[in-house]
């Protein structure tokens, strides 16, 4: 793990195929909402549907770019990024309550023996946005706490008191 | 392991088990369709399933790498069970793509003719298959030769 961490490698390929996810699927993501109206509850309803269909290809990319992050260990790096998920999540619980309140707009309009695909439908939606909000949060906190530059573990990091101990008992005889 | 080695494995097996369950509902959704439809809800199932087999995959080695990393031996066997009980998901499509009836209703939904429809089952079984055998030999090659301990 050190070694991999010292050359970067591991850690600038993780980001370049994590930036290769984003795009493509952000891209389909467009093709499938373009042209944009917000004003269209309807819109609204059917486009955060076509998001959760690219939910797990963009929390993969999303998980290479967070080891990534990890690896490279740059304070600037994990701060940007961790604000940019607590954004990210307070954004997604935003889109949860406009889905919420166009999914009942939308059970209004819909015939009687579909109702039941819908709820389940929308009530999958929901859920991921939950999780996924929740799992940016907890990487956006974790980012913005982190340690920088790969400090060891506890045990590792008391190494240096012990040296030091000795050092002084050393001079004292 | 380092703090941040320790928090990467975290991140995937949280990534990995939030793939499994949107995979899941996908597949499961097509249930709350009426009775009636039953066929057409078999059909969704495993469109669902077949056209997910990759993130299955990922989803299952994300818990694998975070599950062994974490908790060693222990991880190693349930991710082991994961991946056989994911097999089992994958055989039991197989089996349903060939047989005639879901065959049919599979064939019917994803194709307008029929030498659409045979390459669209193609693919369908062709991914099932490869996804099989990689769950089957990740999910033994864990159960078995998981337990031994990681390089510190």
């Amino acid at each position: 793990m050190a070694e991999l961490k010292r050359s970067g490698f591991l850690a600038w390929g993780l980001l370049i195929v994590a930036l290769v996810i984003f795009v493509d699927q952000i891209g389909l993501l467009t093709e499938a909402i373009y042209p944009l109206r917000l004003g269209i509850a309807q819109w609204r309803f059917t486009s955060v549907g076509a998001a959760s269909l690219r939910f797990s290809p963009l929390l993969l990319g999303d998980a290479l770019l967070l080891t990534s992050a990890v690896f490279m260990g740059a304070r600037g790096w994990l701060r940007a990024l961790g604000v940019v998920h607590v954004l990210l999540a307070v954004a997604m619980l935003g889109v949860l309550v406009l889905f919420a309140l166009d999914a009942i707009q939308m059970r209004r309009a819909v015939r009687l023996d579909l109702l039941p695909g819908l709820t389940a439908g929308s009530a999958r939606v929901a859920a991921m946005v939950v999780l996924l909000a929740a799992f940016s949060l907890w990487a956006g906190i974790k980012l913005l706490r982190a340690p920088v530059g790969g400090q060891e573990s506890r045990n590792r990091g008391q190494r240096p008191l012990v040296v030091g101990a000795a050092r002084g008992e050393g001079e004292a005889s | 392991m380092t703090d941040q080695a320790s928090w990467a494995f975290r991140i995937w097996l949280f990534a990995g088990a939030i793939v499994l369950f949107d995979i899941a509902t996908q597949v499961l959704i097509p249930l709350s369709f009426p009775i009636e439809n039953a066929a057409a809800a078999r059909s969704a199932m495993l469109q669902a399933l077949l056209s997910n087999v990759t993130f299955v995959v990922l989803g299952a080695m994300g818990i694998a790498v975070g599950l062994r990393a974490l908790y060693g031996g222990a991880g190693a066997r349930w991710s082991g069970l994961l991946f056989l009980v994911l097999a089992g998901a994958l055989i039991g499509a197989i089996v349903a793509l060939v047989t005639n009836a879901d065959t049919g209703i599979y064939v019917q939904s994803t194709a307008p003719d029929a030498g659409t429809a045979q390459r669209a089952l193609a693919r369908a079984a062709t991914s099932a298959i490869a996804g099989t055998v990689a769950l089957v030999g990740l999910g033994v090659g864990l159960l078995v030769g998981g337990k031994e301990e990681l390089p510190a």
